[in-house]
């Protein structure tokens, strides 16, 4: 298709002018009557058109290089984005999988953490946590445990 | 809602050897503590003022789930007698918390008797001296669950009446 594209463009700048000749060689009446051109005017007005044709080569040709140079520019970026993209997660993934370093950054984190709670946790919900961290009895087979204390007087008959 | 500077003497007199006397604590303090087998699983125990006779004073009770194991009975007791000293005014004559220690009183109260409790079994002033043993250790001296000591080892001081 760009082929086709230039050879028409061609076809137009050499052909346009010679038919422009022609017609004004041909024509009646006063135009008619103007002095005939000459071969040398010719030969002038289609090297005038190729170089109009030349010109307008040069202008395209232009204009396709900055757009491809752009073009080539995303395209170089898109790959190197990808092959970055693809590099980091290999190696996140080895190293994050990797025990040895999981138990490190365990370890490290592990006081760092501790100290953000310490300081940041609010007393409200560090006292709710002692609810939760005495564990009751099972629920079936119960027995009573250990005593602490006496038994309440008058259970069995239901009276406080 | 604060706690007399005496009374606080008071206890951490009290708090003289690990594990806390939590009972021995509450009698001083004018409460009797009771264990009840018919308690339910939902009911960690309560705190009630008795009738009384017709000349004689009402007086304060503590009731605890007789199933429970007795690190939780402790917790209990210890509970209630934050909620003696320091929410009194709050109820009438009875208040019962459920399993996770919450009687209807708010979060904030409910939270202040749970940091109160620990306060009075795991004493900073007895803790400091053995620190240097392992939670497990410590759980079992003073007769708390594990998991409640390394909450209090590594939540820090949570400033209370007490402890």
């Amino acid at each position: 298709m760009p082929k086709l594209k230039m050879a028409a463009l061609w076809i137009f700048c050499i052909g346009f002018p010679l038919a422009l000749w022609e017609w004004y060689r041909i024509i009646p009446g006063e135009i008619a009557n103007q002095p005939k051109a000459t071969y040398a005017e010719l030969v002038t007005i289609l090297l005038t058109g190729l170089t109009v044709a030349l010109a307008l080569f040069a202008a395209i040709a232009g204009v396709l290089a900055i757009w491809g140079y752009s073009n080539i520019k995303k395209e170089a970026a898109t790959v190197a984005t990808g092959a970055v993209e693809s590099t980091v997660k290999t190696a996140v993934d080895k190293h994050l999988n990797d025990e040895t370093l999981g138990a490190t950054i365990r370890r490290e984190l592990r006081p760092i953490v501790l100290e953000v709670v310490r300081e940041e946790m609010p007393p409200d919900l560090v006292a709710g946590l002692y609810a939760a961290a005495f564990p009751q009895a099972p629920r079936t087979g119960e027995a009573p445990s250990e005593r602490i204390a006496e038994e309440l007087p008058g259970e069995n008959n239901g009276a406080r | 809602m604060g706690l007399d500077k005496q009374v606080q003497d008071f206890i951490r007199r009290l708090q003289d050897k690990a594990p806390v006397d939590i009972t021995g604590i509450a009698k001083v303090l004018g409460l009797k503590v009771w264990e009840s087998s018919q308690l339910p699983p939902e009911i960690a125990g309560k705190l009630f003022r008795d009738r009384g006779s017709p000349l004689g004073q009402q007086q304060y009770n503590i009731v605890v789930r007789a199933q429970d194991p007795v690190v939780r009975k402790r917790f209990t007791v210890a509970h209630e007698i934050a909620h003696f000293l320091l929410h009194s005014g709050l109820f009438a004559t009875e208040l019962v918390d459920d399993a996770l220690y919450r009687s209807g009183l708010s979060s904030p109260v409910e939270a202040q008797a749970n940091a109160f409790a620990a306060d009075l079994l795991m004493p900073w002033h007895l803790l400091m001296s053995v620190i240097d043993k392992s939670p497990s250790e410590l759980a079992s001296l003073f007769q708390v669950s594990e998991q409640a000591m390394k909450i209090r080892l590594e939540s820090g001081r949570i400033p209370t009446a007490v402890g």
